[in-house]
């Protein structure tokens, strides 16, 4: 070692300062650093459970979101469904109270037009019986002679004999 | 036939029927004619009035040409119309009522 310029004191006086060093480092760097490192390494795994746990919440409240909306759409569809049924109900009761109206109407209409056609039917027999009954009043009061006015009181006697 | 439309006719004039008049104990009768009747005729209607009704009669004959033919006799509330104006008016009534069922 001497023939080297090596001094064996000199080796051990390196090799103590070398383990001081080490001895140092260790309790004064790697120590630290290695704790930095854990805590670096708790806080993104921390991290990444709390992005995780957030993805999770966010999924919930996305699925919460899109049941909502598909209820509401339910919900809208429905008050829809009931509003046309409705409509259509108000629609074919308003159609049958005009049939009925206009219904009733014709048949007023037609009683009326009879009641006038029978009345007018009526009127003109009238006219024509009072036309009939004045022209034989004149021919049998024309016609009617004693011989005729005795006939008739003789058939009025022979009607009225049945005691009553 | 004519029972029936004479009893019809004094429904019809009920209201200008005469009360029933008892004079002397017999009731009046009141017989109209289209033309003046001989006694022998009234004496036949009096009897023949007298007949239907059961009952002595006290006739008042009168005359109205408008009967046209026939006699009309009102017994109380009872009138009894044989009259060729009543028959026309029969007459009338029946062509009235004729289309009436159409």
């Amino acid at each position: 070692m001497q023939a080297l310029g090596i001094s064996a004191g000199h080796l051990i006086s390196q090799l103590a300062n070398l383990v001081i060093l080490l001895l140092a480092l260790r309790v004064f760097l790697y120590r630290p650093v290695l704790n930095m490192l854990d805590e670096r390494a708790a806080k993104i795994r921390q991290g990444l459970e709390d992005a995780e746990a957030a993805s999770q919440t966010a999924a919930q409240a996305q699925a919460e979101y899109e049941k909502c909306i598909e209820q509401a759409q339910r919900e809208a569809q429905g008050i829809l469904d009931q509003a046309r049924e409705e409509a259509r109900q108000l629609r074919e009761k308003a159609l049958a109270d005009a049939q009925r109206e206009a219904q009733e109407l014709l048949e007023k209409s037609r009683q009326a037009a009879e009641m006038d056609r029978r009345k007018a039917l009526r009127a003109e027999r009238t006219q024509l019986a009072d036309l009939v009954v004045a022209a034989a009043s004149k021919v049998i009061d024309q016609a009617l002679d004693d011989q005729g006015h005795k006939r008739l009181v003789e058939q009025f006697l022979a009607e009225n004999t049945a005691p009553k | 036939m004519t029972k029936q439309l004479r009893q019809s006719a004094a429904e019809e004039q009920g209201t200008q029927a005469t009360v029933l008049v008892e004079e002397q104990g017999r009731t009046l009768a009141a017989v109209r004619t289209a033309v003046p009747l001989t006694h022998a005729q009234q004496a036949m209607i009096v009897r023949r009035l007298e007949a239907h009704v059961g009952q002595p009669l006290r006739a008042q004959f009168e005359v109205d040409p408008s009967l046209l033919g026939g006699v009309q006799a009102q017994v109380g509330d009872q009138l009894i119309d044989d009259t060729v104006r009543w028959r026309l008016s029969a007459l009338r009534e029946a062509l009235i009522k004729s289309g009436e069922s159409t």
